[in-house]
């Protein structure tokens, strides 16, 4: 018995024949991934493919009900897809799944043009501004969808007659920290998870960088509040790589101990005119002997944090106690139920500290090609910011965190429940349906909220922003031979002999190649003519960006077009000519002219999103943050640190509706 | 002053990530998996539920591996339901079903093999069901509802919670009656229902309960500022302000619970230690004017976040009086205990709950804030030594040991306190008559109905009632694959919808939104859509999951779904 029957008559024939035929793409098979591709295969949708890089986790199974605990480790979008087809194994359904990146080169505009619709189940930006941008190139319905905690949002995307993903600027949700800060001045736990997960780890165990470091230190030489403080961590950064290259030793960790705690605190000590600032409460050095033998008070807590109130942006209380999105009131420290949300002594973080380090250098010397990150479900490293981030706390007289808050804290998770899933994935097949049926209706953004009158709500859809970048601009589909097609012969035949044709004012025309941000050729640049795409490294799956400015006749001022994306695919089977182009040119628009009210800057920042994680993107103190910055703050020298994105489900997209 | 220049991004190029210790490892990496637990890790049950418990935290965990869940209708939707609650991790769910899996059946629902038709839904179901969670315990019970209704009725009322997913009107009726009544005496059980009903695209669900707590309602505004009784340190801050002498930047940085402090402390000065009353316009107008008179200039945003949070210079913070949290004993569940210390907290002086520890985010500078957030911090570490050592008192008197409420229990519930709301629900019976809010909703039609969305879901609410009605006379629903006549079955429906209407509202007409929701709800034939159940069993579950875990507003009581317009309204009938 085929298990679609019922559906076939209520959806009718001819819908119903779309569902089976339409072939379909779902990226990604975590939280929303496994529901719909259950939903799917109930409704009858016979020809899915479905795409994950990520392997099961224990933390998973709360909600990604296609995986059982002896599939830890397994790859979720080929396991997903064998449960499913257990549950229907007689319906003549094809299912594809694929163990890898959607983001790979093979992933290229042929391929997204094969499917009739595709389904984001992501779980980060990256990958869904990748997956909307293949999909304006090629033409293809995009439904995007996302959950956090108990929000949820499906917004489908149809060229030319909605906005795409990339329309809407995102608000940045993330939180920014003065360098100085981080590395001599903390005085908010999340001060300390930062400075342990994205400054101490990596110098220990992450890229060696010395170069980088230099840099970016001579860099912020001049517009730190004190150079000596700048000479002070160039110092430091000496240091650390001798203590990098013995921390293997038997007495390594030790001796890191005894840099970081001892050392470089004493040293920090030293300079008064660090402490005499209002508000900063000096550290106190920690001592390794005293503490194990029991004998090392514990430094006093600071009074009140008001010495944040020197740190521009110290969105502590934002940060430490997420409120919104309906996260659960931080953890207490006394919950007698589960062993992570107890705090640690010094001694326990102290020996945790040393333990970790083991663990980690052992994973070093073992494999000495991988260089190790931050990633909160690895155990070891989750261990080591622990202990160093409490070890710090313990030194400057901030408040201790547990194991559950550090986890959340450093490592941007984002609360997951299989009902928001459920819900999503329900609408995200109800939009589907209408799409394929051509009904306008398929087309609206459906929000999931807590509020208690209305919790669902449909809006738009909304029309695209004429300024965007993405949906915008031109796609031309490339299939080339890139080892006989020249940089050379791209501008001068493809640009000049064949697009160029197609515009429609006639004027005097300048044309800038790029592939990504490198430049490949314009006016005033033809060095790389000889070589090849292929040496360019231009190769399939990428794009090659032309960009025109016309002056047309008549004209005093040249005028940008469009930008257009020329996207490299493999070449027709039999193909003779090094390269194919479509029959027909397409028409370049100009550009629309928008007024900048200012450059922006190009300041460095310390962005973390990890607050933002469980703010669900309201990034609550943004506010404060972005407007109490005092403008010589404002210059100081700032970091960047990269937030790891959640395993499967995702930030609401765009909660403020 | 954006700052945002994020160097090409080194994502692009980051490091392979390296196999973890459980992983496959050379037999000399693999030593440290075999060690035990270190004590500090969560075990394998925090790690499965850790993204929840960042939810709704351990208090909520507990009381969800606490609850025992019975299912009546094993149909695809009270099926997905379950799913959603056993992966969370319930304690136990019933399925009650006597019938055979039909074809229709392992159609639509997942939770059913192919080869199983023939033999017991419910043992089937459940089979499928239990794989989810291997900590959850799942049991089949092969009766029929409605005769166990008559012979056993305290099975019912032996469950946490029922759901009942499309089971026949009349049962539905009876099993709700029952629930009602047991709930009636103090101290007997208030088993919540929830009932499911769905038509192809058209989805409704209703939730019976006598009373519920609600412990955290995580409003947007979690925070018990006590504005409209400043605490002294407060108000004293708040009026040794000199507004007048404030630079610009100052000004509109002054944060909206000072302003609005400020503005009750002089306004009760001026009118005998009286707040604005909430019910005179004219006074509520007045101390807005007062506050708008303060601003410098037009767009200061603080001043619009302390005109739009007004309301709590005259809304008083109330509590309520409950016999189950009056009077407490042993057998009390830990939150009327919890209620009862605070009803004791709250009778001495200043006669409000905790203060909350926490501020919202607004619109102020950092020092100002910081300086606020620890006067609130300091005020509640205060009052929440106040409040445990009544909690320690009242567990002692009523024969309980100390620990009897988890510490983190007491701690959230009092970092919470501002947050805990009581609803007072209505029997099921009483609701589907919906005499109040139909007269209202459709003789003031143009004016409620701004918003073109609504007449269409109680068009779609009245044409379920009058499809219930339909199944009461015929014992089959309109626009089932037995109809002979869709036509003559629609027309039958509408008249029954249109008599409904009538006996509520006299003369009403029941318009074009009602027909076109009826021919919705006839055409779906009172079948499941895969996606319809999925949707329905989300929401049904997260409605569990509020009641279970007594956090977040619940649905009450009536909710109605229309996924052809992905749209949801809820009425209180
Ligand atoms: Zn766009």
């Amino acid at each position: 018995m085929p298990r679609e029957s019922h559906t076939q008559a209520l959806l009718g024939p001819e819908v119903f024949k779309k569902v089976r035929e339409t072939p379909i793409l779902v990226v990604g098979a975590g939280g929303i991934g496994c529901e719909l591709l259950k939903n799917l295969v109930l409704v009858g949708f016979a020809n899915i493919e479905i795409i994950d890089l990520d392997t099961i986790d224990l933390s998973n199974l709360n909600r990604q009900f296609l995986f059982r605990k002896p599939d830890i480790k397994k790859s979720k979008s080929l396991v997903a897809s064998a449960s499913a087809r257990h549950f229907n194994p007689d319906s003549g359904i094809k299912i594809h799944a694929r163990h890898g990146n959607v983001k790979d080169s093979a992933n290229d505009v042929e391929w997204i043009k094969g499917f009739g619709l595709v389904m984001n189940a992501l779980d980060n930006r990256e990958a869904r501004s990748h997956v909307n941008r293949l999909c304006q190139a090629g033409g293809v319905p995009l439904i995007e969808s996302g959950t956090a905690g108990y929000l949820g949002q499906v917004t489908p995307f149809v060229k030319d007659k909605t906005e795409c993903f990339d329309c809407e600027p995102k608000p940045v949700a993330q939180k920014t920290y003065p360098v100085c800060t981080l590395r001599a001045t903390p005085s908010e736990p999340i001060h300390c998870i930062v400075w342990a997960k994205s400054y101490l780890f990596g110098k220990l165990f992450g890229e060696d960088d010395e170069a980088g470091d230099e840099q970016e230190l001579n860099q912020a030489k001049g517009e730190a509040e004190n150079a000596d403080e700048i000479d002070n961590l160039k110092k430091e950064a000496a240091a650390f790589r001798e203590v990098r290259a013995n921390i293997g030793d038997d007495d390594g960790p030790r001796k890191m101990f005894d840099k970081v705690f001892k050392d470089d605190i004493n040293r920090l000590l030293a300079m008064d005119d660090l402490w005499n600032k209002e508000g900063r409460v000096k550290p106190t050095a920690l001592d390794y002997e005293g503490i194990m033998s029991g004998s090392f008070p514990t430094p006093p807590l600071r009074a009140a944090p008001a010495a944040a109130a020197s740190a521009p942006s110290a969105n502590g209380s934002a940060a430490t106690e997420p409120k919104s999105n309906g996260a659960a009131p931080a953890a207490n420290v006394n919950s007698a139920q589960l062993r992570d949300q107890r705090e640690l002594s010094l001694k326990e973080n102290v020996e945790l500290l040393i333990d970790s380090s083991r663990r980690l250098s052992a994973r070093t010397i073992s494999h000495p090609d991988t260089i190790l990150s931050f990633d909160k479900d690895d155990e070891d490293t989750l261990d080591f910011v622990l202990a160093t981030s409490n070890l710090r706390s313990a030194a400057y007289g901030i408040p201790q965190k547990t194991r559950f808050q550090v986890k959340e804290m450093a490592g941007n998770i984002i609360p997951a429940i299989a009902t928001t899933n459920a819900i999503v994935a329900g609408f995200i097949v109800m939009s589907a349906i209408r799409l394929l049926s051509g009904q306008d209706e398929g087309m609206r953004k459906v929000y999931l909220k807590t509020e208690p009158v209305r919790p669902i709500a449909g809006y738009g859809p909304n029309t695209p922003n004429k300024f965007c970048g993405v949906c915008r601009d031109v796609y031309i589909p490339f299939k080339a031979d890139v080892a006989r097609v020249t940089v050379g012969t791209f501008v001068e035949d493809v640009v000049k002999g064949w697009l160029e044709e197609g515009l429609e004012g006639k004027g005097q025309v300048e044309w800038t190649v790029n592939e990504g941000s490198r430049m490949l050729a314009d006016p005033d640049m033809e060095d790389l003519y000889e070589k090849t795409l292929e040496v360019m490294d231009v190769g399939r799956g990428k794009m090659i960006t032309v960009s025109g400015e016309i002056k047309l006749g008549g004209e005093e001022e040249y005028k940008p077009l469009r930008p257009v994306h020329f996207c490299v695919c493999n070449p027709s089977p039999n193909a003779e000519a090094p390269y194919e182009l479509p029959s027909t040119t397409p028409s370049i628009p100009l550009a629309p002219v928008k007024k900048v009210d200012k450059a922006p800057k190009a300041d460095f920042e310390m962005l973390d999103n990890s607050a933002a994680a469980t703010d669900g993107g309201k990034a609550a103190g943004k506010k404060r943050a972005a407007e109490d910055e005092p403008e010589g703050d404002a210059k100081r020298r700032k970091v960047q640190v990269l937030a790891d994105d959640d395993d499967d489900d995702f930030e609401i997209l765009d909660p403020k509706k | 002053m954006t700052h945002r220049t994020p160097p090409a991004s080194p994502s692009n190029h980051r490091p392979v990530k390296m196999a973890r210790m459980s992983d496959g490892m050379d037999l000399t990496d693999a030593t440290t998996g075999m060690e035990a637990i270190p004590s500090y890790r969560p075990d394998a049950k925090a790690r499965r539920y850790d993204r929840q418990l960042r939810l709704w935290a351990s208090a909520g965990q507990r009381s969800l591996e606490a609850a025992r869940v019975l299912l009546i209708g094993c149909d695809a939707t009270g099926c997905q339901a379950l799913k959603n609650l056993v992966l969370p991790g319930i304690a136990h769910f019933t399925i009650l079903s006597p019938r055979s899996v039909e074809a229709q059946d392992v159609a639509t629902n997942f939770f059913l093999h192919p080869d199983t038709i023939g033999r017991n839904i419910a043992e089937e179901a459940v089979k499928l069901l239990k794989e989810l969670n291997p900590a959850v315990e799942g049991s089949a019970v092969v009766k029929d509802p409605a005769q166990l209704l008559q012979s056993d009725p305290d099975f019912f009322s032996a469950y946490t919670l029922i759901i009942a997913s499309n089971v026949e009107p009349q049962l539905e009726m009876d099993l709700a009656e029952i629930l009602w009544k047991a709930s009636e005496k103090v101290g007997g059980p208030d088993v919540p229902l929830i009932c499911i009903r769905n038509s192809g695209f058209i989805g409704r669900i209703e939730v019976q309960l006598r009373e519920h707590c609600v412990s955290d309602t995580h409003p947007e505004q979690t925070h018990t500022l006590r504005v409209d009784q400043p605490f002294p340190e407060l108000e004293k801050a708040a009026r040794s302000l000199d507004f007048d002498s404030m630079d610009s930047m100052e000004h509109s940085h002054i944060p909206w619970v000072v302003i609005l402090a400020r503005a009750v402390s002089i306004w009760r000065e001026q009118h005998g230690g009286q707040l604005p009353n909430s019910d005179d316009d004219a006074e509520r107008a007045a101390f807005k004017d007062m506050i708008k008179s303060w601003r410098h200039k037009a767009d200061e945003e603080n001043f619009d976040e302390a005109l739009r949070s007004s309301y709590q210079g005259f809304t008083k913070s109330e509590l309520f009086e409950d016999e189950a949290v009056v009077t407490v004993s042993e057998n009390s569940k830990n939150l009327h205990i919890l209620l009862h210390a605070l009803k004791q907290y709250t009778s001495q002086a200043p006669h409000l709950p905790p203060i909350s520890p926490t501020l919202p985010d607004m619109h102020s500078s950092t020092t100002s804030y910081v300086a606020l957030q620890n006067l609130y911090r300091a005020q509640f570490n205060s009052d929440f030594a106040r409040f445990k050592q009544i909690v320690a008192e009242t567990l002692g008197r009523i024969g309980l040991p100390a620990d009897a409420i988890p510490a983190d229990e007491i701690e959230s519930f009092a970092r919470n306190s501002g947050g805990v709301q009581v609803i007072k629900g209505r029997a099921l019976k009483e609701s589907k008559e919906m005499r109040g809010l139909v007269a209202e909703v459709y003789t003031n039609v143009d004016e409620q109905f701004v918003d073109e969305e609504k007449p269409i879901h109680l068009g779609l609410h009245l044409a379920l009632l009058a499809a219930e009605r339909f199944h009461l006379v015929t014992g089959r629903w309109p626009g089932s694959p037995e109809a002979d006549d869709l036509a003559e079955e629609n027309r039958q429906v509408e008249e029954m919808a249109l008599s409904l209407l009538q006996s509520v509202v006299p003369g009403a007409e029941g318009g074009p939104e009602t027909s076109e929701a009826i021919a919705e709800v006839v055409r779906g034939g009172f079948s499941t859509l895969p996606t319809t159940a999925a949707f329905l069993g989300g929401i049904v579950a997260q409605e569990a999951i509020k009641l279970v875990t007594n956090q977040y507003m619940p649905l009450d009581n009536t909710v109605i779904i229309d996924l052809v317009k992905s749209s949801m309204e809820k009425y209180k009938f």
